[in-house]
């Protein structure tokens, strides 16, 4: 059963990306979602920032290439908040 | 797409080397036809004619090859041994140590955020301590690309031209942007670990 902080993360990508909800993805990627590519990233990144009221550090842009790893930074960051 | 083929390095990366251009890389490769592709250049100053093999080679002699204020190199899959893009340092100048960047990633596989930055990286060390330019200027037609090279790389904005250009049925901004030498190296952006590219998480 996904929490709120994984339905929000999810809704963001597939407002970003154009996934319509009925495209069941467990596991969102730069290699499986079409329009997830740098530009995209950037959008994805900024929104999520906005969403959250965080900030992604280098490591974290370059680390943040699929759902898991964003979940995974974004609830590190939003625990320690 | 693209055969395999072998290129001659000019800078060694982990995932992509920046590689030397020729007429072969003309020859045999989509490089010509990248700029053909609408989703390709949709935030370039490209595709408002055809281009071709022919003007491709046209364009080599004459802006590439010997052309000292101009520096262009291939971007390489050094895995899957593909020319993936191009990068270049445009107007060179060697008066003031200033030039401008460009880049194309051709091969939408490949369009990805750890290829851009490595391949920017490595030319971006190479214009600063082999060709002692103080400064490199850079003009994105997309806000998400200047966030990118901002958050990454120690750009900074320098502000916005409004509605510059015509593109897509309107007039677009165009987002302008400064690297100073002792920003990258400050803010320690020349040493930004690019992760060898293979699932992570």
């Amino acid at each position: 059963m996904e929490n709120e902080l994984e339905k929000r993360i999810r809704g963001i990508i597939r407002e970003v990306f154009e996934i319509s909800e009925d495209e069941t993805n467990e596991e969102y990627s730069m290699d499986n979602v079409d329009l997830w590519d740098s530009m995209g990233h950037m959008k994805l990144l900024v929104a999520l920032e906005q969403d959250f009221g965080i900030k992604f550090d280098i490591d974290e842009l370059i680390e943040m290439v699929n759902y898991s790893k964003i979940k995974e930074i974004i609830e590190g960051k939003t625990k320690s908040t | 797409m693209s055969e395999k083929m072998k290129f001659n390095v000019f800078i060694k990366g982990k995932n992509v080397d920046l590689v030397v251009l020729d007429e072969e890389a003309v020859e045999k490769t989509e490089w010509y036809n990248w700029f053909n592709d609408e989703e390709n250049t949709e935030y370039m100053q490209q595709h408002y004619y055809p281009n071709t093999r022919a003007k491709q080679l046209a364009f080599y002699k004459s802006e590439i090859e010997n052309n000292p204020k101009k520096l262009q190199v291939g971007i390489f899959h050094n895995e899957d041994k593909v020319l993936i893009g191009v990068i270049s340092l445009n107007n060179i100048d060697y008066l003031h140590r200033n030039c401008s960047t460009g880049t194309i990633i051709g091969i939408k596989k490949y369009r990805k955020v750890i290829y851009f930055l490595e391949a920017y990286k490595l030319l971006i060390k190479h214009a600063f301590e082999q060709l002692n330019m103080n400064k490199l200027s850079e003009g994105a037609l997309s806000k998400d690309i200047a966030d990118l090279l901002i958050k990454t790389l120690g750009f900074k904005s320098e502000g916005v031209r409004r509605k510059e250009l015509y593109k897509n049925g309107e007039y677009i901004d165009v987002h302008l942007m400064g690297l100073l030498k002792e920003d990258f190296y400050n803010h320690g952006c020349d040493k930004i670990e690019i992760p060898p590219d293979k699932p992570m998480g």
